[in-house]
């Protein structure tokens, strides 16, 4: 049981979730914009600065961490203190909390246009970690009423994969349509799954029962798990991996497009991450826990009954079963635009919807945005995001083009009330993209407005 | 300067974000509880399950104790009362009332008088042979028998005597001995003991805001109202002497389905006693008879008196993370 609290509190204090910044969308001209959209170019070829060239970090879900911290009597404690009262504590919760992670870092990445300034083609190295978690309501109401729990579904996967991906975007319709597919080849680097199928506790005064049901499934090189040759059984510690060797391959594709409804109105659709990866069978362990444990008091004198094991809510402690191999999908998106420029295309008003697919739930998510870009190599745009209806955030983003240098930056992090280090505390998510490239080649010619002077010859 | 007020409008707006009260290097997780300062949690502890045999004068069971006593007794108790009450035993007047109506009953009633002399022949007749001069060996039975019947209540001698028996049977005889049990290990890991045990406020400190308390409810079958007074003892390993952990005492009622064990301060147990209790525990139950109903008669079931025990935790069950 203490373990579990450990995770739980981990959880809470340390994750939020999966998504792309929903700031950056619309941030004209960046090379980070054609991951929500492989139809999207910027307005110049370029070489990113290894490892610097993408970093994009999300946190989101739908808790706050107003949800789950409290302050109390000058400290900072848990929804799981004593002093948090069950109405308190249980008050803005839902049914399922999600929290999560997703990291993307872009180790390589080049693109050019071709002799037309309109076809685009790109290459990119990307690292991608992705972490979600899943709270149910019960957990936390057992946790803060006692007494009753049936609780299920809760639990957290992660998994950790490299992408070589290889993307083209051309026009069609007199250019009114680009279409762009990205293809994507996937290397697992680590992956990993704890759920809990069901977790029904019941703490009466004739009996306290506990019922469980778990697993485990980790894919990772050299993954092994040390079985105490007594239990017959392993523990979260007692695993241990060596991912210095791939554990899994896969496909991936995003496809997209963009169409310009009115000369000034532009519609984008995408889906993303739209694969799998196989995990390989030889680099994985399992396991499983089930426990089913009765206590109804001691019967004096001993009715000479065998003695009944101890009483505990011991968890994560896993039988071993057979590894398998196993396809996972990726957590697609769905990104869908629709901006309208004004002001000689120096203003530009944008509308984004964005579902993403979680392991336990999809997650949907729409952003305003107003966006300046008076001069082609500048975008400031700021943007106002509601999730899975409930409060948003305020978000801005900068994109920086001009001839010697790809620079920009966007988050939802600034005007948001937050903590000493940085965390939004009214917010359930928290964006951070940044990128530095080196523009080089050939220009756009997909904006009539930018099209450089030179090129018009 | 222009800039200058513009980096300090940028900087204002950022650093008047910042709420101290969410500093997360000043998170404390010390009082993780389940459940808070409102609940209670209620914990099975123990059934004990007492026989017959248990509740025994000697080799005398509580069946055959009784069993006597309703020869002693008169079938109609005086004032038609349903019960005797046995506090009252020790006093002349109530004793007077039941023996006049016994041998009341016993003038009126031959089969009432031939159970009695059949008690006297049984059990003593060699303190009323020299009394009704009669030898009590097994050929005069008759002869005995009955010379009783012919002077019970004219001689004084023998009335005496059998007022004598009949007071001292049921003031003396008809008592039980202290139960003793061994409760022994409660199978329940040092988890969740200390889950229970770890946040209790401690002896002394007046506060009963995380508080432990025994508490139960006693089913009887017999047809005996009873006082017990448990006490639970603690039994070191090593031999030495046990110490108490807590003593209570509860009334259990012969007409009531079941008596509550009311949580009180008698009941109350500190985080050792409650580590003493569920290590190695015994129960001893001196018992008093208070009032016993004739007419109720036993069942003879395995066990004739089940105590359930359990724990009443206020406040949360601590978790140390």
């Amino acid at each position: 049981m203490k373990k579990l609290y450990i995770l739980i509190a981990a959880a809470l204090l340390a994750t939020g979730a999966a998504a792309q910044n929903p700031s950056a969308y619309f941030m004209e001209g960046s090379t980070f914009r054609s991951q929500f959209n492989p139809a999207f170019a910027p307005l110049r070829g370029y070489v990113n600065i290894p490892v610097l060239g993408g970093v994009d970090i999300n946190i989101s879900g739908n808790l706050a961490l107003d949800n789950v911290l409290y302050p109390r009597n000058g400290k900072l404690v848990t929804l799981l203190d004593s002093s948090v009262s069950s109405a308190d504590a249980l008050e803005n919760l839902k049914t399922k909390n999600l929290l999560g992670l997703g990291t993307r870092i872009n180790v390589i990445g080049f693109g050019a246009f071709t002799k037309n300034h309109k076809n685009f083609w790109s290459f990119d190295l990307n690292v991608r970690a992705n972490e979600d978690t899943n709270l149910p309501y019960s957990l936390f109401e057992f946790i803060k009423l006692g007494q009753e729990g049936n609780i299920s579904g809760f639990g957290a996967s992660a998994s950790a994969y490299a992408e070589a991906a290889f993307s083209y975007s051309f026009p069609l319709m007199n250019d009114r349509l680009y279409v762009g597919v990205r293809g994507k080849f996937l290397v697992g680097l680590a992956r990993t799954h704890v759920n809990y199928d069901r977790f029904n506790v019941s703490l009466q005064q004739d009996r306290w029962y506990v019922d469980t049901q778990g697993s485990i499934d980790i894919t990772a090189g050299g993954a092994e798990a040390k079985v105490n040759p007594e239990t017959g059984i392993f523990e979260l510690g007692d695993i241990d991996i060596k991912p210095t060797k791939p554990a899994g391959y896969g496909f991936a594709v995003d496809l997209g497009a963009t169409y310009d409804i009115l000369p000034n109105l532009q519609a984008s659709l995408a889906v993303t991450d739209l694969g799998f990866i196989s995990w390989s069978k030889k680099e994985s362990i399992a396991g499983v826990s089930t426990q089913t444990l009765e206590f109804s008091g001691v019967t004096v004198p001993d009715d000479g009954t065998d003695p009944t094991p101890d009483f505990d809510f011991e968890m994560l402690k896993f039988r071993p079963t057979d590894g398998k191999s196993t396809s996972k999908m990726l957590r697609a998106s769905v990104n869908a635009g629709l901006e309208y420029e004004v002001w000689r295309h120096k203003i530009g008003i944008g509308l984004l919807y964005t579902a993403r697919v979680w392991e336990y739930k999809t997650l949907h998510n729409i952003t305003g945005s107003v966006n300046f870009h008076p001069v082609p190599w500048f975008t400031l745009t700021g943007s106002y995001s509601v999730i899975d209806n409930r409060g948003g955030a305020v978000g801005l983003a900068l994109n920086l083009c001009p001839n010697w240098i790809n620079f920009f930056i966007a988050t939802d992090m600034l005007v948001s009330k937050h903590t000493p280090q940085w965390i939004p505390i009214k917010q359930s998510m928290m964006n951070v993209t940044l990128g530095l490239g080196v523009p080089i080649g050939k220009r756009s010619h997909r904006i009539p407005a930018y099209v450089w002077k030179q090129d018009k010859r | 300067m222009r800039k200058f007020f513009l980096l300090l409008l940028t900087g204002a707006l950022f650093t008047a974000c910042i709420d101290k009260d969410y500093d997360l290097e000043n998170i404390d997780t010390d009082n993780v509880t389940i459940g808070g300062d409102e609940s209670k949690f209620e914990i099975p502890l123990a059934k004990v399950l007492v026989t017959l045999a248990d509740i025994a004068n000697g080799d005398v069971n509580i069946q055959e104790l009784c069993e006597k006593a309703d020869k002693w007794l008169p079938s109609n108790l005086p004032g038609n009362a349903d019960y005797v009450d046995l506090t009252q035993l020790t006093l002349h007047s109530y004793t007077d009332g039941l023996f006049d109506a016994l041998i009341a009953e016993m003038r009126s009633t031959p089969a009432k008088l031939d159970e009695v002399t059949d008690m006297i022949w049984d059990d003593y007749r060699d303190v009323f042979a020299s009394i009704l001069d009669v030898s009590p060996s097994p050929e005069n039975e008759a002869l005995f028998k009955t010379a009783f019947k012919t002077v019970y209540d004219t001689d004084d001698r023998v009335l005496d005597e059998v007022k004598s028996q009949f007071s001292g049977y049921l003031t003396e005889d008809l008592n039980v001995e202290p139960i003793d049990y061994n409760i022994g290990r409660v199978d329940i890991s040092d988890d969740v003991v200390d889950m229970i045990a770890d946040n209790l406020d401690p002896e002394g400190s007046g506060s009963s805001k995380n508080s432990l308390y025994l508490a139960g409810e006693i089913a009887s079958k017999l047809p005996i109202s009873l006082y017990l007074e448990p006490e639970l003892k603690s039994v070191p390993e090593d031999g030495s002497p046990a110490t108490t952990i807590l003593k209570f005492d509860v009334e259990v009622d012969a007409t009531k389905g079941t008596n509550e064990i009311k949580d009180s301060e008698k009941t109350r147990l500190y985080a050792e006693g409650l580590r003493q209790l569920l290590n190695n525990a015994a129960i001893n139950i001196p018992v008093t008879l208070e009032k016993y109903y004739p007419g109720k008669g036993f069942e003879t079931d395995k066990s004739q008196i089940e105590i359930k025990l359990y724990l009443i935790k206020n406040g949360g069950l601590k978790l140390d993370i």
